[in-house]
C-alpha cells in the first residue's frame, strides 16, 4: 500500500482507544457512555469492506483491551466479528450513505455487545444477559447510531484526503 | 485504499486467523502469561492516560458544576414555589396557635370565675379611628347579654356593653374618653380610691385621689365595686406615674392597662353580674 491512509487510521485508532478509556466516561450522554471505537470501526468497515472491517476491528479492539487493562483479545474478538459483519454493508447498494451509516452503526454495536456479553459469561462473569441488552447494549447502540452520520462522513473525508491519487483512481467506485 | 472485492475464501481465512489470534490472546491473558507485556505497555501508556484522565476529569467537573448550578437554581425555584404555597397554611396555623393560647388563658380565667357565668365572645369589629374606642363582639341578646354588662379578658377589664343586638354587641372600652370607672390602688397600707378616666389618646388616668394617700409606681389598680357598675377587684392596670402638686386638692396617677386593646381578639362577658340601675348608681356616686 503506497498511501498514507493506513498510518493515519492507526494513529486515529490509538487516539480513539485513549479517548475511550480515559476521556469519554467523564461525559456520559443521557446516562450512556459513548464508545468511539465502535464508531471508528463502523466507518472503517464501511470504507474497507468485510476484510478491512475485520482487520481494523481486531486492531481497534486490541488497543481498547491494552489501554483498558482488560483481558487482551476480548474486545478484539468482538470487534473483529462486528467489523466484518459491518463491512458487508459497504458492498450493498445504498443511495443514501447516511442511512447506511446509521443502520450499520446500530447493528455493529449490538453485535459487539452480544459478543462481549457472551464472552464474559463464558468466562464465568455473572450478570443478566437480558438486562445487559436492554440497559446497556440498546442505549449504547442508539447513541452509536446517533453519532454515526457525523463520524462516518468525517472519517470518509479523512480517508479521501489521506489516500493517494493512485489509490483513488484504482477504485472505480470512487470516481 | 478501498478494496471491496476480497474473495470469499480469502475473507474467511483472514477472519479465521484474526479470531484465532484473538482467542489465543484471551487465553494467554487469562493465564497471566502476557503480564510482562501488559506491564510494559502500561508503563508507557499509563502516564498519557493519567494526564488525559486528570485534565478531562477537571473539565467534566467544571461542566458538571454548571449543570449542578442549573439544577440548584431549578431546585431553588421549586422550593420557593413550595414556600409560597405553604405561606397561607403557616399563617393559618400561627393564627390557630395564637387563638388556642388565648382561649386556653380565657378558659383558665373563666374556670376561676365560674360564678360570673362568663360568655366567651370574639371581636368581630373595631372602631378604625380609635376616636370612639368601641369594639363589636359576636354575642348578643340571643346569648343572654344585656346592656351594661362587663367585658373582660384574663388580663383585666376591657369595657362595658353599650348596645346589644340579637347576635352582636357594642362594647365601649375603658380607654374611651367617655369612660369612667371607680377604682382603687392596691399598694400602700391604705387603699386609695379614685376614678379612672379614658382619654382620646387611649391612655388611662386615675383622678381624685386624696393627697394623703401614698402611691407608688407599679401599684396595682383594680375596680373598687363602688357604684355597682362593675364587680369588685377586677384588674385595670398598674401605676406608671404619679402627679402630685401641693396646690392641688387631689393627686393624679397615669395608669397602664394590662390589656393590649389593639390586639383584642377574644373577650369574655361577665353575664352573671347585673349592674345597678342608673338612678341607684347616681346615688352611690358613679
Amino acid at each position: 500500500m503506497n498511501d498514507v491512509s493506513r498510518p493515519a487510521v492507526f494513529v486515529l485508532m490509538v487516539c480513539t482507544a485513549l479517548v475511550q478509556t480515559s476521556v469519554v466516561w467523564h461525559f456520559p450522554l443521557f446516562g450512556v457512555v459513548w464508545l468511539p471505537m465502535l464508531q471508528v470501526v463502523t466507518f472503517l468497515a464501511l470504507w474497507y469492506g468485510p476484510a478491512g472491517g475485520a482487520g481494523w476491528g481486531f486492531a481497534g479492539g486490541l488497543l481498547v483491551d491494552v489501554f483498558s487493562d482488560a483481558h487482551w483479545g476480548l474486545s478484539a474478538l468482538a470487534l473483529t466479528i462486528a467489523g466484518c459483519l459491518g463491512g458487508f454493508a459497504a458492498s450493498a447498494v445504498q443511495p443514501n450513505r447516511i442511512v447506511l451509516a446509521v443502520v450499520t452503526a446500530f447493528w455493529v454495536a449490538m453485535v459487539y455487545f452480544v459478543l462481549i456479553g457472551a464472552l464474559l459469561m463464558t468466562f464465568e462473569y455473572r450478570f443478566s444477559f437480558g438486562d445487559m441488552l436492554w440497559q446497556t447494549a440498546l442505549p449504547a447502540a442508539l447513541l452509536n447510531a446517533l453519532f454515526a452520520p457525523l463520524v462516518v462522513l468525517a472519517g470518509f473525508r479523512m480517508l479521501e484526503v489521506t489516500s493517494s491519487q493512485t489509490a483513488r483512481r484504482s477504485n472505480p467506485r470512487r470516481r | 485504499m478501498r478494496d471491496l472485492n476480497t474473495r470469499p475464501q480469502a475473507l474467511v481465512i483472514r477472519l479465521a486467523l484474526l479470531i484465532v489470534a484473538a482467542v489465543v490472546l484471551v487465553f494467554l491473558s487469562r493465564q497471566g502469561w502476557l503480564r510482562p507485556v501488559e506491564n510494559a505497555v502500561s508503563f508507557v501508556a499509563a502516564p498519557i492516560q493519567r494526564a488525559l484522565d486528570t485534565s478531562t476529569g477537571a473539565a467534566a467537573y467544571v461542566l458538571g458544576s454548571f449543570q449542578e448550578t442549573r439544577n440548584l437554581r431549578e431546585e431553588n425555584a421549586a422550593l420557593r414555589r413550595t414556600v409560597e404555597e405553604l405561606l397561607p397554611e403557616v399563617a393559618r396555623l400561627r393564627g390557630a396557635e395564637i387563638e388556642n393560647r388565648t382561649l386556653r388563658e380565657h378558659l383558665g380565667y373563666a374556670q376561676a370565675h365560674s360564678d360570673w357565668n362568663p360568655v366567651s365572645a370574639q371581636v368581630i369589629g373595631r372602631d378604625p379611628t380609635h376616636l370612639l374606642d368601641v369594639i363589636i363582639i359576636d354575642r348578643g341578646s340571643s346569648n343572654g347579654l344585656e346592656k351594661g354588662m362587663v367585658v373582660v379578658t384574663h388580663l383585666g377589664v376591657v369595657g362595658k356593653i353599650t348596645k346589644v343586638a340579637s347576635h352582636w354587641s357594642k362594647v365601649q372600652l375603658i380607654t374611651s374618653p367617655s369612660s369612667v370607672v371607680n377604682a382603687v390602688v392596691q399598694g400602700g397600707p391604705r387603699r386609695a380610691f379614685g376614678n379612672v378616666y379614658g382619654s382620646s389618646e387611649g391612655r388611662l388616668q386615675m383622678r381624685y385621689i386624696l393627697q394623703t394617700e401614698e402611691l407608688d409606681v407599679h401599684d396595682l389598680v383594680v375596680t373598687s365595686g363602688l357604684g355597682g357598675g362593675l364587680p369588685k377587684d377586677l384588674v385595670i392596670g398598674r401605676v406608671v406615674e404619679v402627679k402630685q402638686a401641693d396646690y392641688e386638692l387631689y393627686q393624679t396617677a397615669e395608669i397602664e392597662p394590662f390589656v393590649d386593646f389593639s390586639q383584642l381578639e377574644h373577650v369574655m362577658v361577665v353575664a352573671e353580674f347585673v349592674p345597678l340601675p342608673l338612678e341607684e348608681r347616681e346615688f352611690t356616686g358613679q
